[in-house]
């Protein structure tokens, strides 16, 4: 397989997202970031095509939402952020 | 503490001040060395002209990967390099505590050479200097270094100051390999163009009876060197090299420090392992090259013409290659067989080579050096994996060794008329096998093309072309993907031409024809 496919695969998708978040817990910030990365990695060689990788990569850069402003700092600034200060950086993701 | 003591090579006054050359080389070092050696091998004259009266000194090239071998076995070296060197084929990474995983580089039997010999580099020039002076055509100059330099479409103007005072020379063709510092570089206003890496290396040389095995060893964040990585590797004569990153923000004057650095070899050794500095160096890496190698009647070797980081061992092997590719060209010019076009493919080969040699060595700093937090988990993470993981060891880059350049899509190769699915790529470097009586490589040329014939008749004699006639089963014809009848064209540089299905003289003459760029 050459092309990145987003559609719906999981057969149980609430179970993957809690399974991703729950082994971030008890990680620190560093030791979380470590883990996205060999996380990343086995499924990186598990789909076998640095094409796919690539385009995965790409999907993953266009989707973000980035904040209107600098990101703010602490805990007391963060519930001003929200969708009403953010857009989205390509109108034309793809949504997966 | 001197294991070796440098030579110091006479200096002679010029006594030919207003007198013409055919060939000039600025830098007596390792590259400029091993293009006079191959030009006067081939029978042509060289004045060498250097600005210092010995051979290179402290922590310079050790790596001579398999095909620089094969390159200094063509030039009669080869021999003095493997018995003098160190011999190894392991390399080990580790990772904080732990060994992550070892690697085997002899891939296959049937070499007269090794993956790479360790040796210092001022052993190598020694010989190179000897085996120049053995030619009777090397006019080797030291203490004369070049302090002008006016190219012209017909040839190149010099002037040469020496302890004696001045003079000037002219050269038809001028082979600058002085150097990353070309002096011949600035004076022709060149840029090389390419990347700083912001990471100091401390590397030491240092003299011990150590009982380790000859490996190639590598640290990321060891206990012993907290935040950086090490490198060690084992050269001739009991010296050792070990490489220390640093960090960017490290005091080169202050790390340079016997005292200090003493103290990092003593965390890395343990306490009983004697030792004594040979040679301290702090360094800082580039990648970078100029657009172009020939410039009209002058041509740009080794470091000079490219740099790398030391990381893959891509700097000294990558310049003797380029040496390699020059040299038969060079001579063919001179002797009236090629046109002057023919040094054109010296940059449209030798420049994707060191494109090849910059990327790897580039992307090994990147991974020894990560430029951000995210590179630094990605990397982190790769050598967690690699500990129990196969999948994630090849992703580890502690430095893509020296592999020998592969010429694809030269114009000096021709396309090959039938398929030819198995063995060694068009452009490739001829690959050595193991004969009943010897090594294929020793076949092959000293000064002329050579045609491997597979169990076939030769053909008719083909001017400049030397025949040789190997098995059409085993280990040759499986490396050439040939059989019975098959033959395949190698160039005065051993890189595989053209090859055929069948034995024809008048396709033979037109490839050995379009490999001297004589067809336009």
């Amino acid at each position: 397989m050459t092309t990145l496919d987003t559609r719906p695969r999981l057969d149980d998708p609430d179970l993957a997202f809690e399974s991703l978040v729950e082994a971030h817990r008890d990680l620190t910030a560093e030791q979380s970031r470590r883990f996205d990365a060999r996380l990343v990695l086995l499924l990186a060689n598990h789909i076998g095509s640095v094409t796919v990788l690539r385009a995965a990569i790409t999907a993953a850069r266009a989707t973000a939402w980035e904040p209107a402003e600098a990101p703010p700092a602490g805990e007391a600034a963060a519930s001003q952020t929200g969708p009403a200060t953010m857009r989205l950086a390509s109108a034309r993701a793809p949504r997966s | 503490m001197a294991t070796f003591v440098p030579p110091h090579y006479p200096f002679r006054p010029a006594t030919d001040d207003g007198a013409r050359h055919s060939v000039v080389v600025v830098g007596g070092g390792l590259v400029g060395l091993t293009a006079a050696l191959d030009l006067a091998q081939r029978g042509q004259h060289v004045v060498v002209l250097d600005d210092d009266d010995t051979v290179s000194t402290g922590s310079r090239a050790i790596c001579f990967a398999k095909r620089t071998l094969e390159i200094y076995d063509r030039l009669g070296i080869g021999a003095a390099i493997r018995d003098k060197g160190t011999t190894w084929n392991t390399g080990r990474v580790y990772f904080g505590e732990r060994e992550v995983y070892g690697f085997d580089l002899l891939a296959e039997r049937g070499h007269r050479n090794p993956a790479f010999v360790n040796l210092q580099q001022y052993y190598v020039e020694h010989w190179l200097v000897e085996a120049c002076r053995a030619t009777g055509r090397v006019d080797l100059r030291w203490k004369h270094r070049v302090a002008g330099v006016a190219n012209r479409t017909d040839g190149v103007a010099l002037t040469v100051a020496t302890p004696a005072g001045s003079y000037t020379i002219g050269a038809d063709w001028l082979l600058a390999a002085d150097g990353a510092r070309s002096l011949v570089r600035e004076a022709l206003g060149l840029d090389a163009v390419g990347k700083v890496f912001h990471d100091r290396f401390l590397i030491a040389d240092v003299v011990m009876h150590a009982d380790l095995p000859a490996e190639r060893r590598f640290w990321f964040e060891p206990p012993f060197h907290r935040g950086g990585s090490v490198l060690l590797h084992r050269q001739a004569d009991d010296v050792w090299r070990i490489d220390f990153q640093l960090g960017w923000d490290a005091d080169p004057e202050a790390e340079r420090e016997p005292s200090r650095v003493e103290a990092r070899v003593r965390a890395m050794l343990g306490p009983d392992i004697p030792f004594a500095l040979e040679w301290v160096s702090i360094y800082t890496f580039r990648c970078r090259r100029i657009e172009k190698f020939r410039h009209g009647r002058t041509i740009f070797l080794g470091d000079a013409a490219h740099q790398v980081s030391p990381f893959g061992a891509r700097g000294g092997n990558g310049g003797v290659q380029d040496a390699d590719n020059l040299g038969w060209k060079l001579d063919a010019v001179l002797r009236g067989e090629a046109p002057e076009t023919l040094l054109d493919s010296y940059d449209s080969e030798r420049i994707p080579a060191a494109d090849e040699n910059i990327l790897n060595s580039t992307r090994s700093t990147d991974f020894i050096t990560p430029k951000n937090e995210a590179a630094r988990a990605y990397r982190d993470a790769v050598l967690e994996l690699a500990a129990s993981h196969h999948f994630a060891r090849p992703l580890v880059n502690s430095g893509r060794l020296s592999r020998p350049a592969v010429l694809t899509g030269s114009p000096l190769s021709t396309p090959d008329e039938t398929p030819w699915p198995a063995g060694a790529p068009l452009g490739a470097a001829a690959p050595d096998a193991e004969l009943d009586d010897g090594y294929l490589l020793d076949r092959t040329a000293a000064n002329g093309f050579t045609l491997l014939v597979f169990d076939g008749d030769l053909c008719g004699a083909i001017p400049g072309v030397q025949q040789v006639v190997v098995p059409a089963a085993g280990m040759v014809a499986e490396r050439y993907g040939a059989g019975r009848g098959d033959a395949v064209l190698l160039r005065p540089d051993q890189h595989i031409a053209a090859r055929w299905r069948r034995l024809d003289p008048a396709a033979i003459g037109r490839a050995r024809d379009r490999a001297l760029g004589r067809l336009a």
